[in-house]
């Protein structure tokens, strides 16, 4: 997962080598709110999930790790989803 | 208020023009005035501007809940940031602003983006350019008041403009502030905010000269980005030419009154 998220990050910001800085992007300005929008997009396509309006707050796409967080919440949510069913 | 209370709204949300940290939007709701409060369906807010319009903000599931007399004759702005790729995704929330809550679109803006920041300053003479002091700033705000628009170009108060002191720089004649630019810096990434010659000054390159200042004024800047409106198209095919590219993010202004 971490490796598409590196990926999906590359695309967007194609300057930065994410591999290497990998925590910190709004307070390095390596990613601002409205970069978030174009992430949010992505990440929905790759991994099949819905982000709620209300999870776009940039501590959620701060690192590597929350963005891994992030879909790993929206797909257990998912899942839940599908068992309720 | 804490971040309980976004964890109460959020339900099914999705669609929101509140963007920031969570700090910013538990303070952004303190402020506001809400217009709607379905937990499952919609959160109205408009907030006061320093200027004869609200600001409205939302979170939305189900747009068809939303009774749109709660705006009576208030004249409201909102702003709404679409990627390309959503496009599809956000034209019937567009539509309901427009069809429903008797909303315009007033202005679009395109982000545009530039990665290599290779200036060439040799020759320059950056002497005339000034930094602001103290009194610059009313002044500043003054200008920006004259010349840009109340409704999309969010004309930063005096203390807004302060915060942005290290990436303003001006030019004077006789003391009074004939040319400025002033930018943002957030880390690497610095982004043009407001850049004004004076008619009666044009022709002498001070545009040029202050956008080469604000560009050195930090060697740590190595991305720059700059919103500008389809209406200049002069202006996006301007920048396009010193290799800004489209970053693929649109900004809806919505306008009611």
């Amino acid at each position: 997962m971490k490796e598409k998220i590196i990926e999906i990050l590359s695309d967007i910001r194609p300057e930065f080598d994410f591999n290497v800085e990998n925590t910190g992007f709004i307070a390095k300005g390596m990613l601002d709110s409205f970069d978030i929008i174009s992430l949010v997009s992505d990440i929905e396509e790759n991994f099949e999930i819905v982000i709620e309006g209300v999870q776009i707050l940039p501590e959620n796409f701060d690192s590597v790790e929350a963005i891994v967080s992030l879909i790993e919440k929206n797909n257990a949510n998912i899942n839940e989803a599908i068992i309720q069913e | 208020m804490s971040g309980k209370y976004l964890e109460k709204i959020q339900l099914g949300i999705k669609f929101t023009n509140s963007y920031g940290s969570s700090k910013e939007v538990i303070s952004r709701l303190e402020k506001s005035s809400t217009l709607v409060e379905n937990q499952l369906s919609a959160l109205l807010f408009i907030e006061k501007t320093r200027y004869d319009f609200w600001r409205l903000y939302f979170y939305i599931q189900d747009i068809t809940i939303i009774n749109w007399t709660f705006f009576k004759e208030k004249v409201v702005i909102a702003e709404i940031i679409v990627r390309h790729s959503k496009k599809e995704k956000w034209d019937s929330i567009i539509q309901a602003f427009q069809e429903k809550g008797r909303f315009k679109i007033y202005d679009t803006f395109v982000r545009l983006y530039k990665d290599n920041i290779d200036i060439d300053v040799r020759g320059l003479d950056f002497s005339i350019i000034e930094t602001p002091i103290e009194r610059d700033f009313l002044a500043i705000q003054e200008l920006l008041e004259v010349n840009f628009d109340f409704y999309s170009d969010r004309i930063p108060s005096v203390e807004e403009l302060k915060k942005l002191t290290k990436t303003t720089f001006l030019i004077k004649d006789q003391g009074q502030i004939v040319a400025f630019f002033i930018a943002e810096k957030n880390g690497i990434t610095l982004t043009y905010r407001y850049w004004l010659v004076l008619e009666s000054h044009r022709g002498r390159k001070y545009g040029d000269l202050l956008m080469k200042r604000v560009l050195t004024c930090d060697p740590e800047i190595q991305r720059i980005t700059s919103w500008i409106s389809q209406k200049l198209d002069y202006s996006i095919f301007a920048h396009k030419r010193l290799g800004f590219k489209e970053d693929g993010l649109t900004n809806y202004i919505l306008f009611r009154e």
